[in-house]
């Protein structure tokens, strides 16, 4: 209410507590508003983020280790595993999941392995006996992982005489797909 | 308040029904003395405009009576009754007690009582504040407490940081090599030794299961062959972890130097073994052991 229209004599009213109504009225509507429309989304995101990452135990394989080890066992059971029948089929199967100079190399055993196969009258074949995640590699664009393999080959003539081999494979991602970059066989060194 | 003469529908009807023209001609109620009788009787004053009740104007026929009396006839008109008195001496000849409560008067109404209005509390003129302000102070404190966690503090919702994660992984790693070094290394003049460091890297079956071993086949024979071995890993991996994350299957990588009577000058065979890892009493043992790979030979 306006002082002039008091009597004169009469206490004015302060002003000092209605201001200080008015912001402390403002800074409440911001705050609920704050907590309405920024807040409470959050608190919400984060529930549903702790409800997905629940079954996540500390050192376990995330999502991508796994493909990538999956990846890298696929590729070395294909780069053993060679029918006559369908050898072109098979040999651009393996090669489509190498890259860089593992590739180069494959692509040189090409003609040797048809000829061994063709001359033994055998198919190549292999299983996978184990895989496991090394750890990651390289940084950036290159990043990737190095997995353990082991993998038992044998000649389609002789199921029983396995070969067993033990792989070190790195893969770096290239679009959605992982490939072989790099493939030791991890034997006896000096 | 109305300047015109006002007829009792009684009169007008009767009036207007049958006039005699032999008759005087009705005379019309004096418009002054009507308005002032009236205000007497509803108890108001005085009307305002009009004269005054002693200033009537004269009546035809010239007498004053025939207002008082009733016309024979039914012709006549009856304008009041005649005992009552014209003029009410005490309403009128009273001085006035004041305009009557509404009535606009011109002049500021009196204030009540001592004539200054009532003061507020000067503690009431903050109460409004104090509760935005305590409000503002609940929502504030609110605010801060939901929003740990997801706001500040540490995030509830993220995994497992990658530095924790390669810590943990490299401690059960350097464990399980650790372990399948102790559990794979002896040298045929400290079996005791061997014996003692192989069977504490181990818990659960294995501990049993490896001191059968020892005892049945390796204090048995490796003194006769004077034979040695000694285990280099140099790559493991992770297979899986338990949802619990209590157990872990790795997979180890080495190579076995193996010397003894019939290969004095030894022999080197791939390693590798597939190892599950459990903490016993806050520290990382074996708790399974298999050789995936064998030697290329027996030789012991």
């Amino acid at each position: 209410m306006p002082a002039t229209d008091r009597p004169t004599g009469a206490p004015r009213t302060p002003r000092a507590p209605w201001i200080t109504a008015g912001v402390a009225g403002l800074v409440l509507i911001g705050l609920i508003v704050t907590y309405l429309a920024f807040l409470r989304g959050d608190v919400h995101d984060a529930d549903r983020q702790r409800a997905a990452n629940r079954h996540l135990v500390l050192g376990d394989l995330n999502a991508e280790e796994t493909r990538a080890v999956n990846a890298a066992a696929t590729e070395m059971l294909n780069l053993v595993s060679f029918r006559r029948a369908q050898f072109e089929s098979d040999w651009q199967r393996a090669l489509s999941g190498v890259t860089g100079a593992v590739r180069s190399d494959v692509e040189s055993k090409k003609q040797l392995t048809l000829n061994a196969m063709n001359k033994g009258k055998f198919d190549l074949d292999g299983r996978v006996t184990h895989k496991a995640l090394e750890g990651p590699v390289g940084k950036g664009a290159k990043r990737g992982y190095t997995v353990l393999v082991t993998i038992e080959g044998y000649r389609s003539t002789a199921p029983d005489a396995t070969l067993q081999q033990n792989f070190e494979v790195t893969v770096v991602r290239q679009g959605q797909r992982w490939l072989a970059s790099d493939i030791n066989n991890v034997g006896i060194s000096s | 308040m109305s300047d015109q003469p006002e007829t009792p529908p009684a009169e007008t009807a009767a009036g207007a029904a049958s006039p005699s023209p032999a008759a005087p001609a009705p005379r019309p109620a004096a418009p002054g003395a009507a308005a002032a009788s009236r205000a007497r009787r509803i108890g108001g004053g005085r009307p305002a405009p009009g004269p005054a009740a002693g200033a009537r104007p004269p009546v035809a026929g010239g007498t004053e009576a025939a207002e008082d009396v009733e016309v024979a006839g039914g012709t006549g008109q009856l304008t009041k009754p005649a005992v009552e008195p014209a003029v009410e001496p005490a309403e009128s000849a009273g001085p006035p007690a004041g305009p009557p409560a509404g009535l606009p008067t011109g002049r500021p109404p009196l204030p009540i009582g001592d004539g200054v209005p009532p003061s507020v509390p000067a503690w009431l003129n903050w109460a409004p504040a104090g509760v935005l302000v305590a409000g503002c102070v609940v929502m504030a404190v609110l605010i801060t407490i939901f929003s740990h966690g997801v706001w500040w503090g540490p995030d509830r919702a993220a995994p497992p940081s990658p530095s924790k994660v390669a810590q943990q992984r490299e401690q059960v790693l350097a464990a399980a090599k650790s372990c399948a070094v102790a559990a794979n290394d002896y040298d045929y003049r400290t079996l005791a030794a061997y014996e003692k460091k192989a069977l504490a890297c181990t818990t659960g079956g294995l501990t049993s299961q490896l001191k059968q071993t020892i005892e049945s086949l390796i204090m048995k024979n490796a003194p006769t062959l004077k034979a040695k071995q000694v285990t280099q890993i140099s790559r493991g991996g992770i297979e899986t972890v338990t949802p619990d994350g209590k157990q872990w299957t790795l997979l180890l990588f080495g190579q076995l130097s193996v010397v003894n009577a019939k290969e004095p000058n030894g022999r080197v065979d791939p390693f590798a073994a597939q190892v599950r890892m459990e903490k016993a009493h806050g520290k990382w043992v074996m708790s399974k052991l298999t050789v995936v790979s064998l030697p290329i030979s027996s030789g012991n």
